[in-house]
């Protein structure tokens, strides 16, 4: 008895830790098994959702394909259809991955594109907002950031376009090429010109052949109208031969004929006869300018009058035989041609003055006195209206702006103006 | 390329007001400001100044300056002069060796090194030939940085082109002002022409002590208190007493600041333009029977304040009394039609020469007038900045003109450069008087317009109604680049035709020896005697070949200068002329059977009356 229960303590004690053993290993693996349940239910959930809704690497392949098909397309309609699927790739990625910068930086991008669609809704534009809000740049890829920086460009969103291109620039990653070249863009819109004319600059050093550098910058000084500045762009643009070169040499004609250089702008006006005739035959008024450069005041006269029986609401044409009637002392013909000139065209200062002169010399001083008085006031006007036209047009959604315009336009009395100015207001206000 | 449609959009939205920008900001100034603190420019007031010029200069090579005067390339001139050639430099030569100091080297950028000076055709000693005054301009040094002054020169002509600079003997060395215009005038009525010179901070009369000295008057007659930016002197009988009035042509209420940063067109710090400052009032004295003069200024009916650079005096409104025509510096310019009070109405603007021809503003300097298409009506011409055509108005009734610049061609033949210095003369003896323009930038770097710029030449044909260039034919000179300033016209070696005086900025002033010959010619001189003794404002007439040709007598023209007073007409033949004298007291005079290739002294009074004709 005392053996077996010897003998039969030892066995006991053993299967006593067998048995714990077991036990423990119960436990875990019950354990191991009932943790893994969720995790690969969630594989199986994610293979699952793979195999439903693909996978996200092809999906943002796809979106940066369709995005890249919208901004290439300039069919607004079909823009949108290509803008549509991306965001539908994204909306899906997003399932499928979260809220990862990229495609939360797609679907912005794509909403963008949309945003001029009727489909377009108060959500989307709602969460167009918290998406792009939720956007780390310096977490994007370049080629993407660059992607959505077009897309935003290209459907007026400048502010989110800049905040791209900002992160682009300054970052020294991607095609710097590509990117100055959208940035140039993005720049001029925006108004700021001196950084389109830097980086122009720049663009054109790196792409010598590229014709958009010399665009933007001839626009700009066309904006500020510094002459000199527009004829090395136009002669810039014909030596690349950019688009439209007989428009471009129209141009630097006309920007020749400002500047005096007479002998220049004769040449390249006989350059156009020889390309583009018909350019110059709808242009006439360009070879009267220049005519009455050269001294030929008679010649140039004839040939506005020519201009006038086709057009008869050719200001300048009316302008230039105002200044001839005026040195030949015929003022009653000057008032009256300037007048109708003034009608066309209230804020034609040139006209104003030269109205007010031929009063004067006719011996009516205080009507003299009475137009002078109005042509500055015209003239300051038109600083005013030209910080407001510039701010305007760096802000495709500045309503009060456009009505302060559309009210100046009023009280100078051009009510065309006024009018566009007023549609243009309620555009931006929609 | 894609074109960027925004931009388009743009553009058509702004196209109809692109020009305003241009018209509001007038003049273009010679650089645009920055807002800074703290110079880059080594050689500030605040710290030492350069030693030397090589120490500048590499400063300049490595800085964000514009290169200076000194620094920018400039080509040699190599033509040799040839027969046809109308002018041969001969300033060497003859002895007249002077340099207008514009104080750019001292590379502060500063205004007042741009403004530059003039020269005058006086005959001090009576001799029957024309000396020549040249001013000194000045430096701008020192802490605080302050400008100074560097004396004129006199060069009396010894006939047969032979100068002897005679500055110190006749007591003329004086270096308190840094000066830009002179003039001469007969102010106290004694024979002797005086010579008034304006400057920065001051202005100087020097009584001519028949002939053997001058004396510094400028305290005793009371015009020490002009103590502005005064750029010129014009001397004019302005209530027709007999006693020449002084109007002083004033520029901008200003002062040296070596902080004072602008950039030019290339980014570069270069010379500020005017449009920072503003303009100051012109003066006027009254001359008090030649012992002094009174301020008259307040109730002269001044503008408040303008940025004088060109002044003319003429009879403008057939009034009998003279009128000023003020040429001023991005700002509409004045006419001012005078009285026998001295209560001037200004009528710039209705007359038509207050802005340019499609009513823009103009940076306008050097004057001149004359009559350009032979209607004995004095015509305006008046030099401008760059990107503006030089302005030519053809007076057609009392203060009332035209614009003429496009009608003779004169338009776009200078937009690229600044033009100065001028004269409306006869050069080549057929009586219709040519143009000569002398052009310089203000800004020493800019892109647009280079500091160095050509002279140029027009040539009235047709009788007014062209004026084509011709400065090939002008000689050797004009196929070098300056920066003028001052130009004085006269017949220095009294051999029947102008020749001409052009002064620059830094470089040796030049002398144009005329190489048209003029086998047939008759000169006069007027001396006033109820009138103001020098005649100044006298309508001077002859008829030749059933044309009548008209000067007007003026001391103080161009740009900063005076040129010769005396009246040249050309003959067709060796043959006794008539010439008919319009004195500024009214009366008219014919003075027959004038000798050819002679200098006649016309004395008011002695001649034939026209009305009893």
């Amino acid at each position: 008895m005392n053996s077996s229960k010897g003998w039969g303590d030892k066995p006991q004690q053993n299967d006593l830790d067998q048995l714990e053993k077991k036990r423990w290993r119960r436990i875990w693996i019950t354990f191991a098994v009932l943790a893994s349940l969720p995790i690969g239910g969630y594989l199986l959930y994610g293979l699952g959702l793979k195999l439903v809704y693909g996978n996200p690497h092809t999906l943002i392949q796809q979106a940066r394909q369709e995005l890249t098909e919208a901004l290439a397309d300039d069919d607004l309609a079909s823009q949108a259809e290509h803008a549509a699927i991306a965001e539908d790739l994204m909306r899906t990625t997003l399932k499928v991955t979260g809220n990862q910068q990229t495609p939360l930086l797609l679907l912005s991008a794509a909403l963008t594109l949309r945003k001029h669609d009727d489909s377009f809704t108060e959500e989307n534009y709602h969460e167009l907002t918290d998406f792009s809000s939720q956007i780390s740049a310096p977490k994007c890829e370049t080629d993407d950031l660059l992607l959505a920086a077009e897309a935003f460009f290209h459907s007026g969103d400048l502010s989110r376009a800049d905040w791209a291109m900002g992160h682009l620039l300054t970052h020294d990653e991607g095609d710097r090429t590509a990117i100055l070249h959208l940035a140039v863009q993005v720049h001029f819109d925006l108004g700021s010109e001196d950084n389109v004319l830097t980086m122009s600059k720049e663009l054109a050093e790196r792409d010598p052949k590229d014709c958009m550098p010399w665009m933007a910058s001839a626009f700009v000084y066309e904006n500020r109208q510094i002459p000199e500045g527009m004829v090395d762009c136009y002669r810039a643009l014909l030596e690349r031969n950019c688009e439209e070169p007989d428009e471009t040499r129209l141009k630097l004609v006309e920007q020749l004929i400002i500047l005096g250089t007479t002998a220049d702008a004769r040449k390249e006006f006989e350059i156009l006869k020889l390309d583009d005739p018909q350019l110059l035959a709808d242009n006439r008024i360009l070879e009267a300018k220049l005519l009455s450069l050269e001294g030929e005041s008679e010649e140039a006269s004839k040939l506005a009058e020519e201009v006038l029986t086709k057009q008869p609401r050719n200001v300048e044409a009316l302008v230039l035989i105002s200044g001839q009637l005026l040195a030949q002392q015929q003022y009653q013909q000057t008032i009256e041609n300037l007048q109708k000139a003034i009608k066309i065209d209230p804020v034609h200062t040139h006209a104003h003055y030269l109205l007010g002169q031929a009063y004067a010399r006719d011996g009516q001083k205080e009507k003299a006195k009475e137009i002078e008085a109005k042509r500055i006031a015209i003239l300051d006007m038109l600083v005013e209206l030209h910080r407001l036209e510039g701010k305007a047009g760096s802000d495709s959604q500045d309503v009060e702006t456009r009505k302060q315009i559309a009210e100046m336009y009023e009280m100078i009395g051009w009510d065309e103006k006024a009018e566009y100015w007023r549609q243009a207001a309620r555009i931006a206000g929609r | 390329m894609k074109s960027p449609t925004y931009l388009h959009n743009n553009i058509q939205t702004h196209c109809c007001i692109l020009l305003i920008a241009a018209v509001v900001s007038g003049c273009n100034s010679g650089s645009t400001p920055v807002n800074s603190t703290s110079p880059t420019n080594q050689n500030s007031g605040t710290t030492t100044e350069p030693e030397n010029d090589s120490d500048l200069s590499s400063d300049q090579a490595t800085s964000n300056n514009a290169r200076l005067p000194s620094q920018l390339p400039r080509e040699t001139v190599q033509r040799e002069l040839r027969d046809d050639d109308w002018f041969e430099e001969v300033a060497k030569q003859a002895g007249i060796q002077h340099a207008y100091r514009s104080a750019a080297e001292d590379g502060f950028y500063q205004l007042l090194e741009s403004v530059g000076g003039g020269c005058s055709m006086i005959d001090y000693d009576q001799d029957g030939d024309l000396d020549l005054y040249v001013v000194g301009g000045g430096s701008i040094t020192g802490s605080p940085l302050q400008a100074h002054g560097v004396s004129g020169k006199l060069f009396r002509n010894d006939g047969n082109w032979s100068f002897q600079d005679v500055t110190e003997e006749l007591n003329l060395v004086d270096s308190t002002l840094f000066t830009h215009g002179c003039s001469v005038g007969d102010y106290n009525r004694d024979g002797w022409p005086d010579l008034f010179v304006a400057g920065y901070g001051g202005v100087i009369l020097y009584r001519n002590e028949q002939g053997k000295k001058f004396t510094n008057v400028t305290q005793e007659t009371k015009l020490d208190s002009c103590k502005g930016w005064n750029v010129q002197g014009a001397w004019v009988d302005l209530d027709q007493d007999g006693w020449l009035d002084l109007y002083l042509l004033t520029y901008i209420d200003w002062k040296p600041d070596p902080n004072r940063m602008c950039k030019n067109d290339q980014g570069l710090r270069d010379v500020c333009g005017p449009t920072l400052f503003e303009g100051t009032q012109d003066r006027v004295f009254h001359n008090q029977g030649g012992t002094s003069f009174n301020d008259v200024s307040a109730q002269a009916g001044l503008v408040p304040s303008n940025r004088g650079l060109g002044v003319i005096t003429a009879d403008f409104n057939s009034d009998g009394f003279p009128d000023i025509f003020v040429a001023n510096d991005v700002q509409e310019n004045q006419l001012y039609l005078g009285s026998k009070e001295i209560v001037f109405q200004e009528e710039g603007v209705i007359a038509g020469v207050a802005f340019s021809a499609d009513g823009s503003r103009e940076g306008s300097m050097g004057v001149a007038l004359a009559d350009i298409n032979g209607d004995a009506m004095p015509d305006l011409w008046y030099t401008n900045y760059s990107n503006q055509d030089n302005s030519l108005y053809q007076l057609i009734g009392p203060a009332s003109f035209i614009p003429a610049t496009g009608t003779t061609g004169l338009a776009g033949v200078s937009r690229e450069w600044v033009g100065f210095g001028t004269v409306v003369a006869d050069f080549d003896h057929d009586n219709w008087p040519d143009i000569f323009v002398t052009n310089g930038h203000v800004a020493y770097d800019r892109r647009d317009s280079p500091y160095y710029q050509p002279p140029q030449l027009f040539h009235n044909q047709k009788q007014g109604t062209r004026f084509p260039e011709i400065s090939s034919q002008g000689g050797p000179y004009f196929d070098g680049l300056y920066s003028g300033r001052g130009v004085a016209a006269g017949d220095l070696d009294n051999d029947g035709d102008l020749d001409l005086v052009i002064v620059h900025q830094d470089d040796p002033i030049a002398v144009l020896k005329n190489q048209n010959s003029n086998p047939h010619w008759v000169r006069v001189q007027l001396t006033g005697t109820k009138s103001n003794i020098d005649a100044i404002g006298a309508k001077v007439a002859i008829s030749l070949e059933d044309r009548t040709f008209t000067h007007w007598v003026n001391e103080s023209d161009s740009y900063n200068s005076t040129s010769d007073r005396r009246v040249l007409f050309s003959l067709p033949a060796a043959q006794n002329s008539d010439v008919t004298v319009s004195w500024p007291s009214g009366s008219i005079e014919v003075f027959s059977n004038l000798t050819p290739n002679n200098t006649h002294e016309l004395v008011e009074g002695m001649g034939r009356q026209a009305s009893t004709e």
